[in-house]
Formats: structure tokens, sequence, C-alpha cells
């Protein structure tokens, strides 16, 4: 500066593939690798491993007179739960704390600025802020090396499992990325991120065991369980319970790439979410067109988990266990078919849908630049997103139509699938995502809350009550229609009626289950219709007052 | 090469057209229009409020705005921000640092992200240390750090790179008087070197005397731009000579009846403290022989000079005619 002479900035910047020279990792280790701070973990880390493997060895080998072998496999069971709680548990919290710090003090604006990539800055902070877990684990592998050698376990399995960890380890700590993109307080973040962590990583997984494989493979879970029963005879059952060929259509990918395979979509799915808001902290999480990019994936995903169990080609260990009629397995698919996608809709339209204030923005841009009728483009943030709305509803008949496919020529189903039942399942799903929609445009994603808190859960909890103490199971069911759980399930009570009318319980409440149905129908299409009547006068009257459009610059 | 080429207008540093920004119902920046050319030392006043740091955010590139073209040396700020991120640094008023990071690690950071060559990464911190005069500070955890050492360390992370433009959002907020004044130095030395200087302030002071033009912020609209001097011309109706005068009331009135003679003069008024401020509309010479006029008439004047105004008179001024 002095000198006065220009600095040759720019011919050095950081790319996204230049790992290590990456400024914002290399920032990132430094704080979190202070010498003295780094000796005292690592220390107590190699402790705890030393204990760990100790407890666990000498315990199976001097009172149980387990052979060593076996010990030692158990050790590094016992060694990897506790890697994956450093790398996945604390890291994650690390990350997200981490990013919200630094967006709450205004470095992320400072970054913003600096000429590197997006995706530069991404993977910064993505390897940076875990950088202490990462040697924390390192701590603990000269143990997990002994386990493998004393225990002759498979290097292919174990470098198989350690590929998964990482995996996982990135998308869980992508998960926190995003959290510490949005949320305001750093204590708040880390805590948002673990919460987060358990819904997608532990809960959500669980719907795999209903068919939806590839939610049980966002976790390390099932390549622990492979190992653990392929070769370290954990379990005394002959195959592994999650860890084998995954059926995708009339597909069979093996678990590993399978897992690979989901996770990696998930990871680009987050990714470009922390990297529209790197952009701009303005942002939606989602743009339109990466909103209908990943709906239809997950559409994909789920269709082709469920298909290999519909045609049979598989059974699903729950309907062999309740011995559930073909017509129960049919119910039972497309109702998770239908929660899955409304779920997705919800938090994808939830994203996507501007709040009154931003779509008045857009129109004002839109006069500006003298666009015919004011229209925003579709793909722009401040469109309403009806369009998008549409083109989901469109996809998720699409997949609808595909499961019935399956099940057509299934002689053996007794259901009455006549048009007005389709039409009625549709209609509801549309219903749905109008009320998203039209609660999203017009009170933001506090009126989100409000109407999931006293339109849907409410009315379900009063209904339980009803029904469970007193019960009133008609008016119950009257009341609970308000809720898309129950709605649905009137829905696909009508498509199979004729099967469920031979259960002698439920026989006296068919009777209702097209007025319900009706009454379902006109509550969730009925009142989003009116919100959308009132925001089309809205937004008539918006127009009309906004300032007359100016003339196009000469220039 | 043509005559006419040479003499085209220099493409301006910054030119923002028909800016506005809105968060939800406020509008905090409405049909902006400013050009701060190469080398200028700009000053952004206003009170609180004004829009000031929301038209730096969007220059930044860390706001989008509702509408509006923007560009820093020519490239569109909304749709080549990568571009734009070159050229630029800024300071905000609050400047962050990483609380972990040392001094030079905090800077060695910035240098890295810039794309500053490793081998001149250590003369570039080293240089952007002793301008911000925290050489002595090199080794301390930035966390450690007072308010004003903060200030200076993100001056330093702002000029490390050598910007084109510089963009400073309240700078002096947290800075002692000898580090303001320090600031000013940096800040004209940059201009003398042909970088461009957007600074925004709400105390106007700051400002005098440094900004080579001006621009005041009302409301989210620039009510008023250019040199101080074409401002102060275009507020004040006509310029006022104080007279300052020693004797009794007869000789005012001798003085007010020689001023009142004058042709050149609009009006005369008696100040608490005794002195006569009198409008004037003439030339030079007329001034001159304004004073001639009362020394021949016998009037005893002690002191006769053009009173000017500084910034805060004439914020005050526009800032009255706004809100009428």
């Amino acid at each position: 500066m002095k000198s006065g002479q220009p600095r040759p900035a720019g011919t050095h910047v950081p790319e996204a593939w230049r790992i290590w020279g990456n400024p914002i990792l290399l920032s990132c280790a430094r704080q979190r690798l202070r010498l003295r701070s780094a000796l005292i973990w690592s220390g107590a880390t190699f402790l705890v491993a030393a204990l760990v493997s100790a407890e666990v060895f000498l315990t199976l080998t001097e009172r149980s007179l387990t052979a060593p072998e076996a010990a030692a496999g158990r050790t590094f069971q016992a060694l990897f739960v506790l890697q994956a709680a450093i790398l996945l548990w604390w890291g994650s919290g690390s990350v997200a704390g981490g990013l919200a710090e630094e967006r709450e003090a205004g470095l992320l604006d400072y970054h913003r600025l600096t000429p590197m990539g997006p995706t530069a800055k991404i993977l910064g902070y993505l390897f940076g802020l875990p950088a202490r877990e990462y040697i924390l684990v390192g701590t603990t592998l000269p143990f997990t090396v002994a386990s493998v050698i004393i225990g002759r376990i498979g290097l292919s399995s174990v470098l198989e499992l350690y590929v998964v960890l990482l995996t996982s380890a990135w998308l869980y700590h992508m998960t926190g990325l995003v959290v510490g993109m949005v949320a305001s307080r750093p204590r708040r973040a880390s805590w948002a991120t673990r919460l987060a962590l358990l819904g997608l990583y532990i809960f959500l997984p669980q719907l795999g065991s209903l068919g939806l494989t590839f939610l049980g493979h966002l976790t390390v879970l099932p390549a622990f369980d492979g190992l653990a029963t392929m070769e370290l005879g954990a379990r005394e059952m002959g195959k592994p319970l999650l860890w084998h060929d995954a059926g995708f259509f009339a597909a069979r990918i093996p678990p590993f790439a399978y897992t690979l395979l989901v996770q990696g979509l998930l990871l680009v799915a987050l990714f470009s979410v922390v990297r529209r808001k790197w952009l701009d902290q303005g942002l939606h999480p989602f743009s339109k067109r990466g909103a209908l990019l990943f709906f239809p994936a997950l559409l994909t995903l789920m269709v082709g988990s469920l298909w290999p169990f519909l045609t049979g080609d598989q059974q699903l260990r729950l309907w062999r266990h309740l011995q559930l009629p073909a017509e129960g397995q049919w119910l039972q698919t497309l109702y998770l078919f239908f929660a899955v996608a409304g779920a997705a809709a919800f938090i994808l339209l939830a994203a996507i849908t501007p709040t009154w204030q931003a779509y008045l923005r857009g129109l004002r841009r839109a006069r500006r630049q003298g666009r015919a009728r004011d229209r925003i483009p579709w793909g722009a943030d401040e469109a309403p997103g009806l369009v998008a709305a549409s083109a989901m509803l469109g996809m998720a008949t699409a997949g609808y139509f595909l499961l019935l496919g399956l099940a057509l020529p299934d002689e053996g189903l007794r259901w009455s699938p006549g048009a007005i039942t389709h039409l009625g399942l549709l209609l509801l799903f549309a219903g749905l995502l109008l009320q998203i929609q039209t609660v999203c445009a017009l009170f933001g994603a506090k009126g989100l809350g409000v109407l999931a808190g006293l339109c849907w859960f409410l009315p379900a909890s009063i209904a339980l009550i009803l029904a469970s103490a007193f019960g009133a199971f008609v008016p119950a069911g009257y009341l609970a229609a308000a809720t898309p759980f129950a709605a649905f399930l009137y829905a696909l009570v009508c498509l199979f009626e004729p099967a469920l009318a031979e259960e002698p319980n439920l026989a006296p409440l068919l009777g209702h289950a097209r007025g319900m149905l009706a009454f379902a129908l006109l509550l969730s299409l009925g009142l989003p219709l009116l919100g959308q009547a009132w925001l089309w006068r809205r937004r008539r009257e918006a127009k009309r007052r906004l300032a007359p459009p100016v003339a196009p610059d000469s220039n | 090469m043509p005559p006419q080429a040479s003499r085209a207008a220099p493409e301006p540093m910054i030119r923002i057209k028909d800016l506005r920004v809105d968060y939800g119902d406020l509008t905090a920046v409405d049909d902006l229009g400013l050009e701060i050319q190469r080398g200028e030392i700009f000053g952004l006043i206003g009170p609180n409020g004004a829009g000031k740091t929301t038209t730096i955010k969007v220059l930044a590139t860390l706001l989008a705005p509702t509408y509006g073209e923007v560009t820093v040396g020519g490239i569109e700020v909304t749709t080549r921000p990568r571009e734009v991120h070159r050229l630029l640094g800024y300071l905000p008023d609050w400047a962050p640092v990483s609380p972990g990071l040392r001094v030079w690690e905090f800077l060695h950071l910035y240098a890295g992200a810039y794309g500053i060559a490793p081998n001149l990464r250590h003369v570039a911190v080293d240089e952007a240390l002793e301008t911000a005069e925290l050489t002595s500070k090199v080794n301390d955890l930035a966390g450690t750090l007072s308010r004003g050492m903060k200030q200076r360390l993100g001056l330093a992370k702002t000029l490390l790179h050598d910007p084109e433009v510089i963009l400073l959002d309240e700078p002096a907020s947290g800075l002692d008087p000898r580090a303001r004044i320090e600031l000013r130095k940096v800040l004209k030395n940059l201009a003398v070197r042909g970088r461009t200087v957007l600074i925004s302030s709400h105390i106007l002071t700051e400002l005098e005397g440094f900004c080579t033009s001006l621009g005041i912020m009302e409301r989210g609209r620039l009510v008023a731009s250019g040199t101080l001097a074409d401002i102060i011309s275009r507020v004040q109706a006509d310029r006022t000579i104080v007279v300052t005068l020693l004797g009794s009331e007869e000789t005012r009135s001798r003085a007010r009846e020689i001023l009142g003679a004058s042709a050149s003069v609009t009006r005369v008024e008696e100040r608490e403290n005794g002195d006569l401020a009198v409008g004037f509309a003439g030339a030079e010479a007329d001034k001159a022989a304004l004073l001639a006029r009362l020394v021949g008439g016998q009037v005893p004047v002690t002191a006769f000079g053009e009173e000017t105004l500084g910034v805060e008179d004439v914020f005050m001024k526009i800032g009255a005619k706004e809100l009428a």
C-alpha cells in the first residue's frame, strides 16, 4: 500500500479442490487446535479410548473367557461407537455453533466479499470447523487398528464401514451448516442441529422398516449392522438385518453403493441450501427450480423403494409379523406415500413461498422492469409459488398412479377404485398443498405453525379423547377430518371399502367414511380457496396502488 | 486517436441509479441516484436510519435491492458480484474479528482469501499492520483487543488487498481522536493514489475538511450532493458578512446607516453578542468597498469577514427544508 504498487490479487484465489490451501479451513483449524487445548483434549480422548478398550477386551477375555479374536471384535465395536459419537454428534454441534457464531459476529459478510468461490468457502467450514473432532477420532485409531489385527476383521469391511462413517459425518456436518446459516444464536444452533440430527438420522430411518429403505441408509447404522453380523458374529442370525442388497424398482443395489447414493443425494440438496444462503442470506433456502428437482427425486426414491415390496419380490418384516392382508399392505403403503410426499411438500412450500412483503418487493421490481401485467417470473423467490405447488401435485399424482399400476393386475385385491375415490384422494393432496401455500403467503412461517398446531393437532387430540373416553367415534371422526392425517385415512378407507367391510369392528363406521371424506374435502379445499380469493383481491389492490411503470431508459 | 474520444467523460467508479431497497413495510432507500468519480473521497451523511448503511451494503453486494442499477468500476453488482469483490474493501461500523485468531493469523486468512500470492502475503500483512498502527499487537488474540483496536484491525483487513474502492460505514466509531486523524491521513493518501472512498457518518464534523464531495441523505433519499461549496451555494440564498464593532449604540446606528445605504446589502441583523450579521449579494470588489465605507464613516471595525457554513449548518438547513 505504501509502495503504491497494485497488489497482484486474484491470481491465487483458492478454489474448491485446493482444500489444503483453503484459508478458511486453515484458520478454523488454527482456532480449534491451539496446542494446549489440543493436547488436553487429545490426551483425554486417548485415555477414554484406552479405558474403553481395556474394559471390554479384558472383561471378555478374563471373566467371560471369550477368545481374544471375538473380544477384539467387541472392542472394535465399542471404539466405533465412541468415534461415531465424537464425529457425528459433537462434530455437528461444533459446525453449527461455529458457523452461527461467525454469522452473528458479521464475519460471514467479510467472507462473502472475498473472491473465493462459494463452494471453496463451504468446504473450508465443512472440514475446518470439526477439525478438533477429526483429530480426536485420530487419537482413538491405534486401538481400532489393534482390534482389527487381533480380531482378524476383514479389511474391506472395515474400510467400507469407515467410508460410510465419513460420508455420514459430512452429511451430518452439512446439516449443521444448514442450521448454522438459519439459526440466530450460536447456542441455539448447536442444539437445533442435534435435534435435527435426531429427527433426520434417528427417527426418519425408522421408516425404513415400513418399506422406505432409502431412509434407513441415511445413517451409519446399516453399515455397522453389516460389519457386526458378517465379520464379528455379534448376532447369531444368518443375515444382517439392515446391510443387504437394496431393492430399487426391479434392480438390486449393493448396500455400500446404495448408501453412498442416498447420502450423496441428500448431501447435494443440503449443499445447495447452504450455497444459496452464502450467495445471499435473504434468499429462500430452496429455489423454486431446486424444490421441483428435489421433490420428484424424493418421490422416485420412495416409489423405487416400495416397488419390490409391492411386486412381491420382497416382503416387509412388519407385514410378515402382523400377517397383514394385501389390502392392509396397500393401505399402509399409500398412506405412507402421501404422508412422506405431504411432509416433503410442507417443508418445500414453506421454504419457497414468499411473505406478503417479499411478494410486494417482487411486484415493484416487475413493474420497474416493465413486465407484462406485472408478472413476476415463476422461478423468482418473490413469485407466489402456486406454479410450484401445482407441479408438485402433478408429480405426486404421477407417483400415485405409478404405484396403482402395480396394484391393478392384482386380481385378489378387494377394493373399489372408482374415479371418484381416486379424485377424492388427489383433491385432498391438492387441498393440503393449497393450505400450506395460502397460509405461508398470508402469514409466513409463524402462520404455518399455527395451522399445524391449532387446525391439525388440536382437533386430532380432541377427537382422540372423544373416541377413547366417550366412544363418540362418529363426532370424533368428523372433528379429526380437519387434519390431513385422518383425512387421508378416510380416503384410503373408501378405496378399500369392500375389504374393510368384513371387519366387524370397522363395519359400522364405514358408512360414515364417505361423509367424513366429503367433510374433509370441504375443509381442506374450501378454506384455502377462500384464502386464495382474498389473496387475489389483495394482489390486485397492490398492483393498482403501485406507482405507474417508468419508461424504459433510452440508454 | 480522434479528439472527441479523449474528451469523453470518464466512467464513474461508483454509479447508482434509481435505487430502492425495502425491508418489509419500510422503504430504507428510495429513488437514490449517485455518481462518484475515481479518486474521490465521498462523504455520505445523514441521521441514523437515513439509509446510509443500506446503500453501502448494496454496493458491497451484501444486500439485494428491490430494484435499481448499481455499478462499481463499471461492473453491475447484482449480476457479477464476484468480479466486484476484487475491487472492494468494506469496513462496517462494528468491525467483526475472529476472537480465537491472533492478529497476524486474522490478516493472513484474508490475504489468502483475496488471493494474494503466498510470497507477498507477509509484505501485505506487514504494510496493513503498519498503516493501522497495529504492529505492536501482532501476536495478540483478536478477541482480547479493545473496541478501537478491533476497528483498526478491521481497517487493516479492508486495505489488505489494496482495493480500488473502499466502503467505510461509520469507520471512526470507537477510534480515539489520534486514530481519527490518522484515518483521515490514510484516506487522503488512498485518494491521491487514485483509490475511491465512500465514507458514511452521522457525526458531520468527522467528514468536514477531507471529503472531496458529499451526499446528504434523509429518510432514504439523497437530498443534496456535490462539493461542500456547491451545496452551500444551493442552500444559502445569500452570503453573510459578520461585522464586529467597538463602541456605543451610536456607533452601531451609524454602521447600520452606512450598510443599509449599500446596494449589495440585503439585510442587517444584530446578534446577541453585538455583532452585525449583514446579508450580502455583491462581488468581492463590493465587499472591499463596503469595508472602506465603514472605515471612512469613522466606524471602529475590529473584524470584518464572511461567515462560512460548516457541514453541520448545511445539514441543518437541508434537514429543516426536508422536514418542512
